[in-house]
């Protein structure tokens, strides 16, 4: 029987603490504003329908530097990638000596719904990659995916191997039937096509709550008990507000695409069982030959480090290569810039492979 | 801080409600201010904490607390747990009433379902037929979800029951604060709950639950389907048509503007079937693939010759300056860049109208 040291006196101070905090701490919150996350310098250098290329300004010269493109998911916005100067993982790259690229999917609208996974992977993922190559006189890039990203980054490279001249998957789900997958246990006896003719696009609002409700206790009351616990210091009151923004402004994602991919990935699991097809052509993990590092990080509730490993059994032509990460999901971005574990991982790796 | 309600004076509940009310910002309720509801989450814990306690708190007592709550559910729910995310499910009866009000529904839904099967008569048959499938598919997602409500309180009682259990666990760490004691509470409750939902059954009944959901609404649209004709407004399907028909000549620019900027490019020694084996050797630059094409080639879209691009870069300066999101910046061109530097190429080689103007 544990020792529960707890008196009403005890009690009493614990509470007027927390209350005395939390109304510092709406001073506090008042003083900082809103929050606006991005913290380098960049550029929209390529832009299509709402799918925009930015380019982050580098402090010395870009021409000797990798280019790298970042492939956010579909899933959220890709600010997590440069949440402040702190805590950047394109700060970090650039430090790493990459040239940064990140391709933002936008924010589809009722008009987009149309849009599926061809669309994004070898209509506008293929334009921006053929931009770059063109602009930067490069017969292929190197691409960076995260999440979901990293699953179209995956499809990209098996159809467009000439392009990539080396890929980097960082929590990407490749095997979606592991048995610590919550998402895909959930999503698997939904009628997805039923859902889609009903909903049409999948409205950030119903990602966001299918994501709490993985941890819904610490996602939903915990999480903000440790806000006030924090809120003494602006500073990371001031993270907090940006990490808040960032999770929940999520755009929708086009009908169609969620519904291949739903259907294809989360049911089917096609991309490890073999036969999935993006548009016409059919994906073959077998066929990517180029250098492959792939990130997964030890604690993620949402891709299981299992459904990212099974990439390593899959790709059998190239050079493949896997580096554990402790953390979360998300946690592995929004590291500190100053010896950013992720940053160094994957300038490490391309360093070795030059 | 004062609370409204005397009787709840000096209770947990007062306090967090008024720290709720300090913190809440001008046109934010409760349920929709997370700092909030996490305070009066935490002030429901306190109260039961500090309920099992008279000089101090026991680990017996309380894990004996637990042990009742979780016996009485769902009736503990209601607002002397803290119970989310669960909340809407804490209306749906106790296993004692539960029966009764299964044996209730099934009759009265028999009834009702058998009113709703009735051919519809008359000239207005139609609409009677679409309203009834409004109403049938109403009485499955209610089933639905009471099935799935099944599961979430099960996941609170099984939070309640390990809960319980680590408090009288013989070799547990010493609990000096409330906070402690809280952080412990959401560990084993969210993995209680995660072992609810890993079963087999709970992901079915979160399948029929959504689908029920999407029938319903798909039956509610065919209704608003037909209004809308009636009263000769569009509806969703003539626009869902329209979109398609644009994505559709969206899709035959990007391929013809891909195209036209192969040929327009200074053509590489040689061209290559795209590569559909993984032994295509990767180092010739100018081998690729064009997305929507069998065979292309894959020259890179250089920057136009010095003088085009001379031009291109006086063009992309005329334009807007790109803003960071926002839909007024939609374009069909692709273009969105100042003249800068000059490692990167225009844009223009993607501008279907330009290259059109020079074709002719």
């Amino acid at each position: 029987m544990p020792r529960i040291e707890l008196s009403p006196e005890g009690l009493s101070r614990e509470a007027g603490e927390i209350g005395r905090r939390a109304a510092r701490g709406l001073a506090t919150v008042r003083g900082l504003g809103r929050p606006r996350p991005g913290a380098t310098p960049r550029e929209a250098v390529w832009r299509s329908d709402d799918v925009t290329l930015y380019h982050y300004e580098a402090p010395s010269s870009a021409a000797a530097r990798v280019p790298l493109l970042i492939v956010y998911a579909l899933v959220n916005r890709p600010d997590m990638v440069d949440l402040q100067p702190d805590r950047s993982l394109v700060r970090a790259l650039i430090a790493h000596g990459f040239d940064v690229y990140l391709l933002d999917w936008g924010e589809p609208d009722a008009t987009d719904r149309v849009l599926g996974l061809d669309d994004y992977v070898s209509r506008y993922l293929d334009a921006a990659v053929d931009w770059m190559r063109a602009a930067l006189s490069r017969p292929a890039v190197h691409l960076m995916g995260i999440c979901q990203g990293g699953t179209l980054s995956l499809c990209y490279a098996a159809l467009h191997p000439l392009k990539v001249e080396r890929l980097v998957t960082t929590v990407t789900p490749v095997d979606f039937h592991t048995s610590e997958d919550m998402l895909s246990h959930l999503v698997r006896h939904v009628d997805v096509d039923a859902l889609i003719d009903a909903y049409g696009n999948l409205q950030g609002d119903v990602l966001n709550a299918l994501f709490l409700s993985l941890k819904p206790f610490q996602l939903m009351q915990q999480k903000y008990l440790r806000f006030i616990d924090g809120l003494d210091d602006a500073a990371a009151t001031a993270m907090f507000l940006r990490m808040e923004q960032w999770i929940f402004d999520s755009p929708a994602i086009a009908a169609r695409a969620c519904r291949e991919f739903a259907r294809d990935f989360y049911q089917g699991n096609a991309l490890a069982r073999g036969g999935l097809r993006i548009g016409l052509r059919e994906v073959r993990l077998d066929r990517l030959t180029m250098p492959l590092l792939n990130v997964y990080a030890r604690d993620d509730h949402l891709v299981p480090p299992a459904a990212s490993r099974a990439l390593g059994a899959l790709v059998t032509a190239a050079p493949y290569a896997e580096h554990e990460l402790p953390g979360g999901h998300i946690g592995i971005y929004v590291a500190r810039t100053r010896g950013h574990a992720l940053a160094s991982v994957i300038g490490d790796w391309t360093g070795a492979q030059a | 801080m004062a609370a409204a309600d005397d009787s709840r004076a000096g209770s947990w509940q007062a306090w967090a409600d008024d720290v709720a009310a300090a913190w809440r910002l001008p046109g934010h309720g409760a349920a929709e201010d997370p700092v909030s509801a996490a305070l009066a989450g935490f002030a429901r814990f306190a109260e039961s904490v500090a309920s099992t306690g008279g000089a101090g708190v026991s680990a017996q007592a309380f894990a004996e607390r637990l042990e009742q709550l979780a016996a009485a559910l769902p009736a503990a729910l209601d607002g002397e747990w803290f119970s989310l995310p669960f909340t809407w499910s804490a209306a749906w009866p106790g296993a004692a009433a539960e029966e009764a009000l299964d044996n209730w529904l099934a009759t009265t839904t028999r009834w009702y379902q058998q009113a709703l099967d009735l051919p519809a008569l008359g000239p207005q048959r139609e609409w009677l037929e679409a309203g009834a499938a409004v109403q049938r598919a109403r009485l499955r997602e209610q089933r639905a979800g009471a099935a799935l409500a099944r599961h979430y309180r099960a996941a609170i009682a099984g939070a309640l029951t390990r809960f319980a259990a680590w408090l009288r666990d013989d070799d547990p760490p010493a609990v000096t604060s409330l906070r402690a004691l809280f952080d412990a509470w959401v560990g084993i409750a969210d993995a209680a709950y995660r072992e609810q939902v890993m079963q087999a059954d709970f992901s079915a009944d979160f399948g029929a639950h959504v689908n029920a959901m999407s029938e319903r609404r798909a039956a509610e649209q065919a209704l608003a389907r037909r209004l809308a004709d009636a009263a000769g407004l569009p509806h969703r399907a003539a626009l869902d048509k329209m979109a398609e028909q644009h994505a559709a000549l969206r899709r035959e620019i990007d391929a013809l503007r891909a195209e036209l900027s192969r040929l327009r490019a200074p053509v590489p020694a040689a061209t290559t079937r795209e590569a559909e084996h993984a032994d295509v050797a990767r180092s010739a630059p100018q081998a690729g693939d064009a997305p929507h094409a069998d065979a292309t080639v894959d020259a890179p879209a250089r920057s136009a010759a010095p003088a085009t691009r001379k031009r291109a870069v006086a063009n992309a300066s005329k334009r807007r300056p790109p803003r960071e999101r926002g839909k007024s910046q939609r374009s069909t061109t692709t273009a969105a860049r100042k003249p800068a530097r000059e490692h990167r190429g225009t844009g223009d080689e993607f501008d279907i109208e330009r290259i059109l103007r020079q074709e002719e």
